[in-house]
């Protein structure tokens, strides 16, 4: 075992339990299950306030959760922020404790949060009524690589769709425009609840991934199981918007878990998948590759690669290709969550300009650079994607919160605690940088 | 390599893989890295503190500024109620993006509910300066007839300091039929 754990990487937290351990515990200790409760608790009063209706937290929406109407108050920032806190607070107690959680007590936790946010309406972002009108276009011929969902103006999902991607074309993998395609014929609210089911299969996958590499690794898969499945912005924002981007993620763990399994061709295979999904996935790639360097790999990549490609030209001719200009697109754009951003307002500065984009690039380029040369001379090729990922989403200056989920589950079953340890510190920046509402006068007053 | 590792089996180079086995040692692939906890971990790690400290700072930096923008935000709205007696939910406050400075123009209409139907004109008024009890200083203002955007062109009726600075100087006469007074209560 010396050798082998010198070697072997190590789960992210806490890694002197091995296998069996977290399922052997039989009883949690209080303190966690009160921090478990805490958990349930704040995001039920979120959910239950959020399914009251109109919010500024809330994007105009079908009505998909009317049976919870008139159990709570109208969501607004002070309580969904304080609830927000709290829940934080709680999931970064119950991590610390979560070696002695028992498996039992941790899956019926992530279990209960996943269904909590099932069953809420949508949170925070329009993304899923985009993905409906790109799903729609296509089912009714309109390419959605040529035509932004202004192209559905008669659609019922059409006033759905946020204000600022109405002529936005898909920026999303064709296999995911195909994955979408029966969610099409769907009346409104069922095509709501399809894109549900959907991230909740994306999110079952991903938990059932990480379990499963853990295992693999021999250590105790619990932790990383609470790590992922009770992360606020996991839970919240991510599954709580239905973002695509769980898919993605689902696709990456799907590749780690067929690494570990050996079966290399087909890890090849579901990280171009992923890329198919939403391009990002792309970046695990060359890392694989590097470490692997197996023939079986780069042929199972390359063959998805054709194949999806060929399903994308089938379905929608070369148009497909102009999937890069939008990459390139929504790379211009600026968000005020991006670190970016307030770098430049702590330099004084009113925003970031061209030439920002540039050196952020050049500095993204560096770190991808030296992570590829550490992968080359043995460095955990995993750790190194979810490294990777972070830099994409810390230098990028559209930043959303669901980006920052990119390397989580990567940073559980990497070696890397030190990622693991970034990647929670990086969404707890941008949960602080979420606050400003709680302090400024006009929340006081409402 | 045995299942169950994301690294590999053993630090040496693979041997026997032809090309790769014939470069130099330092840019031979590794199966696993030599050392974990070498210098480059420590120069890594401190790199890392680093950024994460500057980021820290740019997030509460950049947070204090948001609530300070919002509370300025909040103060103009106010103000521009005390200012023109009016109690107007819509009030637009349009921040100076060009020259990035604090002075701001907050809108709204010149009667309290205008019917859908119809829309009135528009008061806008200068704000500057800090926020003191929830209000900042109105400098001056001026109208902006019905449905028509911000714009040199269509600003008339201008009071304060915006007289002296030309806002109004494309229309020096008040469109018949609409108020064009200064406000009551701006003592500019």
């Amino acid at each position: 075992m010396g050798q082998r754990a010198a070697a072997a990487p190590r789960f992210g937290l806490p890694d002197r339990v091995r296998v069996g351990e977290g399922e052997r515990v039989e009883r949690t200790p209080p303190v966690a299950i009160a921090l478990a409760l805490v958990l349930v608790g704040s995001l039920g009063l979120i959910v239950i306030d959020a399914a009251a209706g109109k919010s500024p937290l809330l994007p105009p929406s079908p009505s998909m959760s009317k049976w919870l109407m008139g159990l709570g108050s109208t969501l607004d920032y002070h309580p969904f922020l304080i609830c927000l806190i709290v829940f934080t607070c709680a999931y970064a107690g119950l991590i610390a404790l979560s070696a002695r959680v028992s498996a039992r007590v941790a899956i019926a936790l992530v279990c209960t949060l996943t269904a909590l946010l099932l069953i809420a309406p949508i949170m925070i972002s329009t993304d899923v009524f985009s993905y409906i009108a790109y799903s729609r276009m296509a089912a009714h011929g309109v390419n959605p690589y040529v035509h932004g969902p202004v192209a559905l103006f008669s659609d019922p999902i059409y006033r759905y769709v946020g204000g600022d991607w109405l002529t936005a074309t898909t920026a999303y993998g064709p296999l995911y425009t195909l994955i979408s395609l029966p969610i099409a014929p769907l009346g409104l609210i069922a095509s709501v609840w399809g894109m549900k089911i959907e991230a909740l299969i994306a999110v079952a996958a991903t938990l059932a991934f990480t379990w499963r590499c853990a295992r693999q690794l021999d250590v105790n898969p619990v932790p990383g199981l609470l790590v992922v499945g009770a992360n606020p912005l996991w839970l919240i924002y991510g599954f709580g918007g239905a973002h695509n981007d769980l898919m993605m993620i689902a696709f990456m763990m799907g590749a780690v878990t067929l690494t570990l399994g050996r079966r290399e061709a087909g890890a090849g295979a579901a990280i171009v998948a992923g890329g198919f999904v939403k391009a990002t996935a792309i970046a695990l790639l060359p890392f694989m590759l590097l470490a692997r360097r197996s023939g079986r790999l780069l042929a199972g990549a390359a063959a998805a690669a054709v194949a999806c490609a060929g399903l994308g030209f089938a379905l929608f001719g070369v148009h497909g290709a102009d999937l890069f200009e939008v990459l390139t697109r929504d790379s211009s754009y600026v968000s005020s969550d991006g670190f970016p951003t307030e770098f430049a307002h702590l330099l004084g500065k009113p925003g970031i300009f061209p030439v920002d984009h540039t050196l952020l690039k050049v500095a993204l380029a560096l770190v991808v650079l030296y992570l590829m040369w550490r992968t080359w001379r043995g460095y955990s090729w995993v750790a190194a994607s979810g490294w990777a990922l972070l830099a994409i989403a810390v230098t990028s200056p559209w930043l959303l919160a669901w980006y920052t989920l990119w390397p989580l589950p990567l940073a559980v079953v990497s070696r890397e605690r030190r990622l693991l340890i970034a990647t929670l510190a990086i969404q707890g920046l941008y949960i602080v940088h979420q606050l400003s509402p709680l302090f400024s006068l006009a929340a006081a007053k409402t | 390599m045995s299942a169950g590792t994301l690294g590999a089996g053993s630090p040496a180079p693979r041997k026997g893989r032809g090309l790769l086995a014939r470069l130099p040692g330092p840019l031979r692939p590794l199966e696993a890295e030599r050392e974990e906890r070498g210098r480059r971990w420590r120069v890594e790690t401190v790199v890392l503190l680093l950024l994460a400290l500057v980021i820290a700072v740019a997030t509460v930096y950049d947070l204090t500024r948001e609530v300070g923008v919002s509370n300025r935000l909040t103060a103009d709205i106010e103000t521009w109620r005390a200012v023109t007696g009016l109690h107007n939910e819509e009030v637009a406050v349009e921040q100076d993006l060009a020259s990035y400075s604090t002075r701001d123009t907050a809108c709204g209409d010149v009667v309290e509910s205008p019917s859908k139907e119809s829309s009135s004109a528009r008061i806008c008024l200068m704000l500057v300066g800090p926020v003191r009890g929830n209000r900042r200083r109105a400098l001056g203002g001026f109208y902006l007839p019905p449905y028509l955007p911000l714009g040199p062109h269509d600003r008339y009726g201008c009071f304060g300091s915006t007289l002296a600075e030309g806002f109004c100087a494309y229309m020096s006469t008040s469109p018949p039929g609409l108020p064009s007074a200064p406000p009551k209560g701006f003592h500019g």
